[in-house]
């Protein structure tokens, strides 16, 4: 963005300028000529008032070959050099308004010093905007997303199942992995396409595969400890289910065609392992099982004599007898529940034996299935109310009871008729030319969201035709086409399209960025794929084509429409879970050592609690305050536990209010928690971070890549946290940033790793009493979320920022900043409604329009790198 | 057991059920072992490892009195699992990456370490738009090679990409994910499913045996592709720059697999007998697992000529992963942030160890494999390198070289160059050797000396 200078802030009236003015009665004249440069800086607001400023208060730290936060303030010589990056100004403004630099520790200026400094920025960045038009910006070509892509052609054809599920990784930006500008085409990738695209037209016409006689079609195992090693060596071939302490297994799996199918299933009950124990004392009981873990341990250490089980004692028949009695008696009756997508297939009950449980063989039901994903679920309901799951795991750590694998074995009497997906291809049932044409033109307008041109048409039906005449039957060929339309980059790619060609708006906009409103067709895509990842639904593209989609009230009831359809749910998994960084769960577990009470299905409780909260606030429209602090919750039995919350029994979730004391909120939900830690411990200052950063939008420079860490080695043992991490941030380097972050990281140090409350760290006690920069104190969560009440304008900001950078599928500019600060105000006004955020970001220009892209503003952009 | 679709063609599950050795039927030709050509002239080929997060030097370097002189008898202690092969690697020290120094931009070391390693740029500072480092050396000497094997390079890795856009300091996480880039703004995402490697080097039992329906199914390919192209065509036309270089990339990556089909057409008349199994359909947990099956696809991708440069990941930078196999549970990189705590130090030296026995694993898997009338050790060349040596830092990176690249590498030496040698001097000395001569390649200022009996 280039600037006029000081010839254009006359013609504002801010207060900035009026300071401005003050001090500096001469115009500049633009551009200074350099011989002139010492007589000019007398007159030169910025030589004069803000580069000493800077000098004194700012070179310190910002400036020399590692400027912290990479910033360095020593490079912008003159407000020419000044002008060419507006962006760090903005930032310089706002730590100077807020306080927030210099920071703690260093001394404080004066306002009458500030001032001209914020006075002179404020001005010269409302010159940067003047003279220009309204920029709604201009968003890349978006590729689909891997989940886009699945849910398109799950609409688009009724295909189920993750045809994206080999595609590599989507990159993200800002954040999110629907940027346009950071989704690229490797060839990997373009060959995952026409490999999907095959696979995807040929399931949709001809159906799924499956075998011609009944067979086992998959045996589900799941993991047999909290670590892998033991998945590994058994050479698996199969898919690996989570670890569940309570012995459950669960998953998806897609079925290929609507038929029945026979569900076997087998349990291991090792609960009858410590038969030959009955007799023992208590204490001889406890010697024996710490011996059989210190042996278990040790050849699982590979020190062991070999490997293998030890030898048992020989035992006679009344012995045995008895021992099975004693086995069964000690160990309670327990059900087990096979369900389908929730409704029970396979419901007994398991009783204790002392003989490794398998003499039951396997449970077997059979049931008509339709084609598609489902989910499958066996377990035992009443080992959610354990108190300690641990009493499922014996001592040579194998869980006492627990589902061994589930075979689906079929497809018994299958459907031969078409699969649902050929009655959404074939609209019309005779083999002729006219047929073909009515549906490959349904088919592309559909998957291109959009209606086609004659041209375009002929492409794909030339395919149908030159098919057929190689010997392809009618279907084949349409296949063929279908398999073309979706490799096509009008496919894969949102591609909105400039009204007019590029060459006369380029003329016409040499001076200034012209801009325009994107057709009705690509703001319904807009829409569907903001609110729903995924293509405009019949209601929708009706709506555009019929041209009414621009109409305000229609508008609003479509959004509203689709904010209370299940597919909203796309909003959480996506926007939210990046957002919140909630992806992260998982990719690194907590140290099963440390928290041995965390197996894999606990984090997916984590992982589901935050989804069905965020889920209320979307569905129910409430206020994006919640996010904050919010009386309710979902927890199962399991993660009720996990809190230490009375009440609350089995494995379903439920919702429950919450008085606010110890929970409330996504900060003191166990998945923020466990993701802002480390897998061994808590960390006060990414913590911190993560607040500062997700809640409030004011991420903390990052550290420099050579400070010394923490030595964590005997906190809790010899030294409180918050005693190392004073220690820590006595160095001035440090202290600016951790000043700022690790009070807000201890405020929260009641919950542990995992998210547990705890009163005590080792032998310290917790004290999360902390003062922020300005002198600012409170205790624990719940003084925080007090905080960040007060400071509910920033959150709300930033979770604006980050809605429209989602939506949009752009970075942010500068350009934006006062269409976010007026949605800020809306919302605001509007009692923080989920929706008004939505239809705010909806009815804004940025979302509506798109600015034309042409060789001036490009040249410029690139002048600018 | 048989199979049946709706449609008449059996398909898709045929060969896996099958099972043991699967032999291509397309592939699978009258020509019993390599062609003869291949013989008399076995091709020179390329793998490039690498780990992240760097290295203890202490446990790495060999100190030197000369520039060039014998491993010892005992190596330092990361290095241990390679004395078995004291004769067969060189120890290059001294060398650097400029590019990947802060240069002003701050810290961010890890996503310019992986984005400079091999194209040598100093990445530009961004976790959204505008992604920038360069053209990797692996990438420049595929295309220079164009069309000599069936696949120009394969990218491989043994950890997911991260999402989120920054992940280092403000670098996006594009930068950590890979270090193959095939243009200045487009990283080559490695493959780590090694059943998705196997199939798209060896087929996926997809195959049609029916040779009319076969020709006919390419011919339908060779039509799509045809007709996404022409839609691509048109596109052009229609959109701005920016929107034009998505639509480029796209076209280019089709022209890819046409070019890709020609040659497999080309090379139908050579057996592609991977001789081994088809790997399970999961991704291995287990590091050792993982790195030898991925060891085991590049080895019988360089068997079979299917292509003569891999990188491979092994693990991506800033990784996070905790070795939980050799029990420990924390974080690798923030292990590497030890800050001199001796029990973090030692961590890291294990971890970096247990990464260099699997690399001794691949010397021996190469030694042990046949390769016309010597082994594929005797073609290849292999560095095992990071792009971070001390605390971060982007010189005297550690370097392992192996193979012999068709007789050329005097081994069993410790090189030290000149400090802030360019690194990119080896590329240019190792896409020479593979028959691409560069005359400059990033900031390279010559190419690397000793490396050859001269």
């Amino acid at each position: 963005m280039p600037f006029k200078g000081v010839a254009a802030l006359l013609t504002l009236s801010s207060v900035g300028i009026t300071l401005l003015l003050a001090q500096s009665p001469a115009v500049k004249p633009t551009p200074a000529p350099k011989a002139a440069a010492a007589t000019v800086a007398a007159n030169d607001p910025f030589k004069k008032t803000v580069q000493p400023f800077l000098a004194g208060r700012c070179y310190g730290c910002h400036s020399g070959d590692v400027p912290m936060a990479g910033l360095n303030l020593a490079a912008y010589g003159s407000e020419a050099a000044a002008e060419q990056k507006p962006e760090v100004w903005e930032k310089v403004l706002e730590k100077l308004k807020a306080g927030k630099m210099p920071p703690a520790g260093q001394p404080v200026p004066p306002k009458a010093e500030v001032a001209p400094v914020t006075g002179w920025i404020e001005g010269f960045l409302a010159s940067a905007n003047s003279g220009k038009a309204f920029d709604p910006g201009r968003v890349t070509a978006r590729r689909l997303n891997r989940v886009e892509y699945d849910n398109t052609i799950r609409d688009l054809l009724g295909v189920a199942g993750h045809p994206s599920k080999d595609f590599p990784v989507d990159d993200s930006g800002y954040g999110f992995d629907n940027n346009g500008d950071v989704l690229s085409v490797s060839p990997l990738l373009m060959e995952k396409y026409m490999a999907a695209a095959r696979t995807v037209s040929e399931v949709a016409v001809y159906g799924e595969t499956y075998p011609s006689k009944p067979g086992r079609l998959i045996r589900l195992l799941n993991r047999r400890s909290p670590d892998a090693d033991d998945v590994l060596q058994a050479g698996n071939a199969g898919i690996w289910l989570p670890y569940s302490l309570r012995g459950a297994m669960y998953g998806n799996w897609t079925f290929p065609v609507d038929a029945e199918y026979e569900f076997r299933l087998r349990i291991a009950n090792f609960r009858g392992d410590n038969g030959d124990l009955v007799d023992q004392t208590p204490e001889e009981k406890a010697k024996a099982a710490a011996e059989r873990r210190k042996q278990f341990e040790a050849r699982a250490a590979g020190r062991g004599p070999g490997g293998g089980r030890g030898p048992r004692p020989a035992a006679t028949p009344e012995q045995l007898k008895a021992r099975d009695e004693a086995a069964r008696k000690a160990a309670p009756p327990r059900k087990l529940i096979l369900t389908v997508d929730g409704a029970p297939i396979i419901t007994t009950v398991v009783e204790g034996t002392g003989a490794y449980g398998y003499s039951n063989g396997e449970l077997t039901a059979r049931v008509k299935v339709t084609a598609g994903e489902h989910f499958l679920r066996a377990s035992f309901p009443e080992l959610a109310d354990l108190d300690d799951p641990q009493s499922n795991i014996n001592p040579d750590m194998r869980r006492g009871l627990f589902v061994d694998y589930l075979e689906i074995v079929g497809p018994y009497n299958p459907d031969a008729s078409h699969p649902a997906s050929y009655k959404k291809i074939f609209i019309c049932g005779e083999h002729t030319p006219q047929c073909a044409r009515k549906i490959v033109s349904n088919l592309m307008e559909r998957a291109w969201r959009r209606p086609v041109t004659e041209q375009e048409l002929a492409s794909k039906l030339n395919l149908v035709t030159s098919a057929q005449k190689d010997g392809e039957t009618f279907d084949g060929g349409i296949r063929l086409a279908l398999e073309a339309i979706l490799a096509s980059p009008e496919f894969l790619f949102r591609i909105e399209r400039d009204p007019r060609p590029a060459a006369i708006v380029a003329a016409a906009a040499a001076t200034r960025p012209a801009a325009h409103y994107v057709n009705d067709y690509e703001l319904a895509s807009r829409l569907s794929y903001y609110l729903w990842a995924t293509m405009p639904d019949e209601e929708l593209y009706k709506t555009a084509k019929a041209g009414k989609l621009r109409q305000p009230d229609v508008l609003q009831a479509q959004v509203r429409r689709m904010l209370a359809d299940p597919k909203s749910q796309n909003l959480v998994d996506n926007w939210a879970a990046q957002w919140l960084q909630l992806r992260n769960l998982g990719r690194t577990k907590p140290d099963p050592k440390r928290f041995p009470n965390v197996d894999d299905e606990l984090l997916d409780a984590m992982r589901k609690e935050t989804n069905l909260f965020v889920s209320e606030i979307v569905q129910k429209d409430r206020s994006i305050l919640d996010f904050i602090d919010a009386p309710f919750t979902y927890v199962n039995g399991p993660l009720a536990r996990h809190y230490g919350i009375k009440g609350v029994n089995g494995e379903e979730f439920q919702r429950i209010t919450l008085d606010g004391d110890k929970r409330g909120g996504v900060l003191t939900q166990a998945s923020i928690l466990t993701v802002s830690s480390y897998p061994t411990r808590t960390s006060p200052p990414v913590r911190g971070k993560w607040v500062l950063e997700n809640l409030l939008g004011a991420a903390p420079p990052p550290p420099p890549d050579n400070v010394p860490a923490l030595n964590d080695s005997n906190i809790g043992t010899e030294v409180s946290m918050k005693e190392r991490f004073a220690q820590h941030r006595r160095d001035p380097s440090c202290s600016p940033c951790h000043n700022v972050m690790d009070p807000i990281g201890f405020g929260l140090e009641n919950y542990d790793a995992v998210g547990r409350w705890r009163d005590f760290d080792g032998k310290f006690p917790i004290e999360t009493t902390g003062q922020l920069p300005g002198g600012k104190t409170f205790t624990g969560s719940k003084g925080l979320k007090e905080i960040l009440r007060e400071r509910s304008d920033e959150f709300v900001h930033n979770v604006t920022v980050k809605m429209f950078t989602y939506a949009l599928g752009r970075g942010l500019e500068h350009s934006d900043d006062a269409t976010v600060d007026s949605i800020v105000q809306d919302v605001k006004g509007q009692n923080y409604k989920f929706s008004s955020l939505v239809l705010d970001v909806v009815n804004s220009k940025q979302f509506q329009m798109r600015s034309v892209e042409t060789a001036n503003n490009k040249s410029r952009e690139i002048a600018q790198k | 057991m048989t199979f049946i679709q709706k449609r008449q063609l059996a398909r898709r599950t045929f060969l896996r059920g099958a099972g043991g050795v699967l032999a291509l039927p397309l592939l699978d030709a009258m020509i019993p072992a390599l062609g003869k050509a291949a013989v008399s002239k076995s091709p020179t080929r390329m793998a490039i490892l690498y780990f992240p997060n760097g290295v203890q030097p202490d446990s790495w370097i060999i100190p030197t009195t000369t520039d060039s002189m014998p491993l010892p008898e005992k190596f330092p202690r990361t290095l241990q699992p390679l004395e078995t092969y004291r004769n067969d690697i060189s120890l290059l020290g001294g060398l650097t990456v400029d590019g990947g120094r802060a240069k002003g931009d701050g810290p961010g070391d890890h996503g310019r370490a992986g984005a400079s390693y091999l194209t040598g740029a100093h990445p530009k500072k961004t976790f959204g738009k505008d992604l920038q480092a360069g053209e990797s050396m692996d990438q420049h000497a595929a295309r220079a090679l164009n069309g000599a094997t069936r696949f120009a390079s394969l990218e491989l890795g043994t950890e997911e990409g991260i999402q989120g856009g920054n992940c280092d300091n403000g670098y996006s996480c594009a930068y950590s994910n890979s270090i193959s880039w095939r243009t200045p703004n487009t990283p080559n995402p490695p493959e780590i499913r090694p059943r998705a490697v196997f199939e798209r080097l060896f087929g996926s039992g997809e195959m049609e045996r029916d040779p009319v329906v076969r020709a006919r199914r390419q011919r339908q390919e060779a039509s799509v592709l045809d007709s996404v192209l022409g839609d691509a065509k048109r596109l052009e036309g229609a959109v701005g720059p920016t929107d034009r270089r998505k639509i480029d990339e796209y076209m280019t990556a089709v022209r890819d697999i046409e070019t890709r089909i020609q040659r497999t057409e080309q090379h139908n008349a050579q057996s592609v007998n991977p001789s081994m199994d088809e790997p399970a359909n999961s991704i291995p947990e287990n590091y050792v697992e993982h790195t030898h099956i991925m060891f085991d696809l590049m080895t019988a991708a360089f068997q079979t000529d299917s292509t003569r440069i891999v990188t491979f990941l092994m693990n991506i930078e800033q990784s996070n992963r905790a070795y939980r196999e050799i029990g420990i549970a924390d974080s690798h990189h923030g292990l590497t942030h030890h800050g001199g705590d001796k029990e973090k130090i030692e961590k890291c030296i294990l971890i970096n160890t247990y990464q260099v026995e699997q690399f001794a694993y691949f010397i021996g898997k190469l030694k042990a494999t046949k390769d016309g009338d010597g082994t594929l050790f005797d073609r290849i060349m292999v560095t095992y390198g990071s792009g971070l040596g001390r605390d971060h830092d982007h010189d005297n990176l550690p370097l392992v070289l192996t193979g012999k690249g068709n007789g050329v590498f005097n081994l069993g030496r410790r090189i030290q160059y000149a400090k802030d040698t360019p690194l990119a001097n080896l590329h240019v000395a190792m896409m020479d050797q593979m028959g691409v001569q560069v005359e400059q390649f990033a900031d390279s200022n010559g190419k690397l000396d000793y490396l050859t009996n001269l």
